[in-house]
């Protein structure tokens, strides 16, 4: 077995005849990994499995070393933060969070310190003493993040934390899993929001029907989609003589010029060359590129290519 | 633009509705067929169905020794045997009046035990879920919204007590001499029917009240059995304790089973003598009844107006 | 050690919690009933003594129904709940002693089981002893009259904490095993414990309810006798009583936190 964060053979879990995830076998290193898939592709029960929640039906399932389901040396390295909004509603955000450390083997007073600094982190300075019976979507998804890593855990696993959540608490949110990065903290997050997924990392593992579609930096994933052509946006002075020049090389396969001028799409199978030769056309041609993009790199168009 | 605060999150339907009526009508065939979906709750109709056929063989039983012919097709034929006049007597003695009043008087926790399975959780799950929110903010009635969870109820309840009846009935009338059952004790059909929804709507009143109060269904179920239980218990105990028959009126079964009584005219049900007032008996009834939909409306209009 | 500390912990919140009238509003209603009912009938009834009413009351009522409810209410709480409310899951990721939490808050639930029923029942003798012809307790004397020789009060409270140990301890383990422990547990009070204990013959000795009768007949008063379905079989010893029930309460924590060792709980999202 190599040092990896998360390693899973042939991993397989259903509920009757209904299939949560089926034959899963990767490898993850560690860092920010992003869980992507539409609704029913696995995801929850994907981390179910690795946060020890369940066990699998088949297969096997290793974090950090940890075989995970109920191996209570392996809770004290990982923080879940599960998709339910479900806190303990007689308590308060402090009185939860304490609890929570207290099981983790604090005594009450670290507890209580650790809660408090957990919660001004997530943003609950203000809202700590107040029950959570009250609290908004946002404010449970702060106290659940906060008593995930209230006990500075190894590994954190966030199940949906932006769901449902408001700009302003989502770049909160995002600035601090980005903030847990920088400190060492492995995090496992799944979502929907894919373009924040992708600003928090570039790591990503793709489920889609219980399988594993992608796994990787979602540039090389891209790369690997040869069957689709690679989108280049460009704006220049003379586009019409750019667009000419540029149907001449090898790779390109569309090149659109729009009606209004100054503004060229281009499709090549071979983004590399293009790249490498893009320069010396340009100055043959005198063509005054303004601005080039590359469209369809992000993980919207991953995402698009491999589950629509 | 003119100010207004809106202090209700989901506001009661103030326009007019169109002419169309029974809006009730959906919700509770969506109520019914949730109901159902779940196939091993159905075995708890097992009991009221294997009575069923108990107490129709000894009603048919009954018109065939009556007739001097073997009710039991394939031994020996009675009609030759000296059994036969003895089975004429018997006969005489086993009455549907009091099969029926039997039927229902064993049936009663079973029937019970349906309405309070189906019923607890039909508010109180709504409220849990917030499902009330998507029912209200549509043109629906508070009327509606009860009607739509209690005639499901009923009907659940009387697949225990009120089709079984009617078989019962059926099969006398069938099995007696030209039809001498409904000539002579047709009023014992009416009887029946009106004794069973008396039993239903009592029960089902009740039990959907309590899960209105409750936050579980689970609580409910508890609440609604225990209730029954406790007031039984205690009517029964006190009647004995202070030999007043007239703390049966405390258990809603006693209550029950005093009008079986009256209905039926007799004057005793199983062990069970009935022997207070009959005129309290209904007011007691109709006061539970009353109380349950005061309950039910207060709570639907809570659940209408604060989410 | 830390095993313990997280079962006091967990003891001491689940007892905390129990006692919050908000989710608990229910349980005290019907352990607090028989009380109305018997202050009730103290206050209005004419021929009717303290001991009669103390005794019909605890029995037909206290025992036979508000015992078993309140237990399994409380009892089948202790992981049900927290599966309902999904809220496992934080405490299936903590470092802790799944056997522990669950001991823990089975005692939690005992505690609070025990303390309210056996007040209950204190509150139910003290309301009887109201009765014109109050014999025992005598209201002025209470609570230091000589209960040991009244037999009544004694048997009643002994009698309910040994119910409230063997029952929450028995439905607290249902709910480790089933996703359903309260129709489970309604169905076992109703149908086991409300039926076979008071048919004649051994087969009262399978329930809980019969070891409590033999609990009361052992220090009872001769009162108790006179009760219906009272007298139905030959009664156990205290020893035996003792001996019996401290096993199913053993029985039902052991396989509980066996059960709950390698369990999973699977929740919807």
């Amino acid at each position: 077995m190599s040092g990896a964060l998360l390693s899973a053979q042939g991993l397989s879990r259903w509920y009757g005849p209904v299939v949560g995830v089926n034959d899963l076998t990767l490898e993850v290193d560690g860092g920010i990994v992003g869980l992507l898939g539409p609704n029913g592709a696995g995801k929850s029960t994907f981390l179910k499995l690795v946060a020890g929640e369940i066990r699998p039906s088949r297969g096997s399932v290793r974090v950090l070393g940890f075989e995970p389901f109920a191996n209570r040396e392996y809770f004290r390295v990982l923080g879940f933060c599960p998709q339910q909004d479900a806190l303990y509603e007689e308590l308060d955000a402090r009185e939860f969070v304490s609890f929570l450390l207290r099981l983790s083997g604090f005594d009450a007073r670290e507890a209580r310190s650790r809660a408090e600094r957990a919660l001004e982190r997530t943003g609950l300075a203000d809202a700590m003493l107040r029950r959570t019976a009250g609290f908004s979507k946002g404010m449970r998804q702060r106290t659940k993040l906060a008593a995930a890593i209230a006990h500075e855990p190894r590994f954190l696993i966030v199940d949906e934390p932006l769901t449902g959540l408001d700009p302003l608490v989502r770049t909160e949110m995002i600035a601090l899993f980005q903030e847990l990065g920088r400190e060492g903290v492995h995090i496992l997050i799944s979502s929907h929001v894919l373009h924040e997924i992708e600003s928090v990392t570039q790591d990503i593992l793709l489920l889609h029907r219980g399988r594993l579609l992608a796994q990787g930096p979602v540039p090389e994933i891209r790369k690997l989609l040869s069957r689709y052509p690679h989108k280049v946006e460009i704006h220049a002075r003379d586009a019409r003589r750019l667009a000419r020049a540029l149907l001449e090389l090898e790779g390109t396969s569309t090149v659109h010029v729009a009606p209004e001028g100054g503004r060229l799409s281009i499709e090549t199978f071979d983004l590399a060359r293009f790249h490498a030769e893009l320069p010396a056309i340009a100055a043959r041609e005198r063509a005054g590129i303004h601005t080039l993009e590359s469209t369809d790199a992000g993980l919207d168009a991953v995402f698009d290519y491999l589950v629509g | 633009m003119k100010a207004s605060t809106h202090t209700e999150i989901y506001r009661p339907f103030r326009g007019t509705l169109a002419a169309r009526r029974s809006r009730w009508k959906p919700l509770a065939l969506s109520t019914l067929r949730g109901a159902l979906r779940k196939k091993l709750p159905l075995l708890l109709f097992a009991p009221p169905a294997i009575a069923t056929v108990i107490f129709s063989f000894v009603v048919y039983a009954k018109f065939a020794l009556e007739a001097g012919t073997n009710p039991l097709p394939g031994t020996e034929d009675g009609r030759a045997s000296p059994m036969a006049a003895v089975g004429g007597m018997a006969g005489n003695l086993i009455e549907v009046r009091t099969q029926i009043i039997g039927f229902h008087a064993a049936m009663d926790f079973f029937v019970l035990l349906i309405v309070a399975w189906y019923g607890s959780g039909l508010i109180a799950e709504d409220a849990r879920r917030k499902a009330h929110l998507l029912y209200f903010a549509r043109p629906l009635t508070r009327l509606d919204y009860l009607l739509g969870k209690w005639l499901p109820l009923v009907l659940m309840g009387a697949c225990g007590t009120l089709l079984p009846g009617l078989v019962i009935c059926s099969v006398a009338a069938f099995a007696s001499p030209n039809w001498s059952f409904v000539t002579q004790e047709g009023d014992t059909i009416l009887k029946m029917i009106a004794y069973s929804l008396v039993s239903l709507v009592v029960q089902t009143s009740i039990v959907l009240a309590i899960s209105s109060l409750a936050q579980r269904k689970t609580h409910a179920l508890a609440v609604s059995l225990g209730c029954f239980a406790l007031l039984g218990g205690l009517g029964s105990m006190l009647a004995r304790l202070v030999h007043e028959p007239a703390w049966n009126l405390l258990s809603v079964f006693g209550c029950l089973r005093r009008v079986s009584a009256g209905l039926f005219d007799v004057q005793r049900i199983l062990h069970f003598r009935a022997n207070w007032s009959l005129a309290a008996t209904w007011f007691v009834l109709a006061g539970w009844v009353l109380v349950a939909w005061v309950v039910l409306f207060w709570r639907t209009r809570r659940l209408e107006q604060n989410g | 050690m830390q095993n313990l500390r997280i079962l006091g912990l967990f003891a001491r919140t689940q007892f905390l919690r129990s006692l919050a009238p908000r989710q608990s509003w229910l349980v005290y209603v019907f352990t607090l009933l028989p009380s109305f009912v018997a202050l009730a009938i103290g206050l209005n009834a004419r021929r009717i003594d303290a001991e009669g009413v103390a005794m019909h009351l605890s029995w037909f009522l206290f025992l036979q129904v508000v015992v078993p409810l309140v237990t399994l209410l409380a009892g089948q709480a202790v992981i049900s709940r927290e599966v309902d409310d999904r809220t496992i899951t934080y405490l299936f990721s903590r470092p802790i002693s799944r056997p522990a939490m669950f001991v823990g808050r089975a005692l939690g639930a005992l505690g609070f089981t025990a303390l309210l029923l056996g007040a209950g029942a204190l509150l139910l003798c003290y309301a009887a002893s109201f009765a014109p012809q109050g014999l025992v307790p005598n209201p002025e004397r209470f609570p230091l009259a000589p209960w040991s020789g009244d037999g009544v009060v004694l048997p009643i409270l002994g009698a309910v904490l040994l119910g409230s140990l063997a029952y929450t301890l028995m439905f607290a383990a249902l709910g480790v095993f089933t996703r359903h422990p309260m129709i489970l547990g309604l169905l076992y009070t109703f149908a086991v414990e409300g039926f076979l204990s008071n048919l004649p013959g051994s087969n009262q000795a399978l329930t809980v309810q019969y070891y409590l009768r033999s609990w009361i007949a052992a220090h009872g008063a001769q009162g108790w006798s006179k009760l219906e379905g009272f007298g139905l079989a030959d009664f156990q010893s205290p020893a035996g009583v003792l001996l019996r029930l401290g096993l199913l309460a053993a029985l039902a924590l052991a396989l509980g936190s066996w059960r709950i060792r390698r369990k999973e709980f699977v929740l919807s999202s």
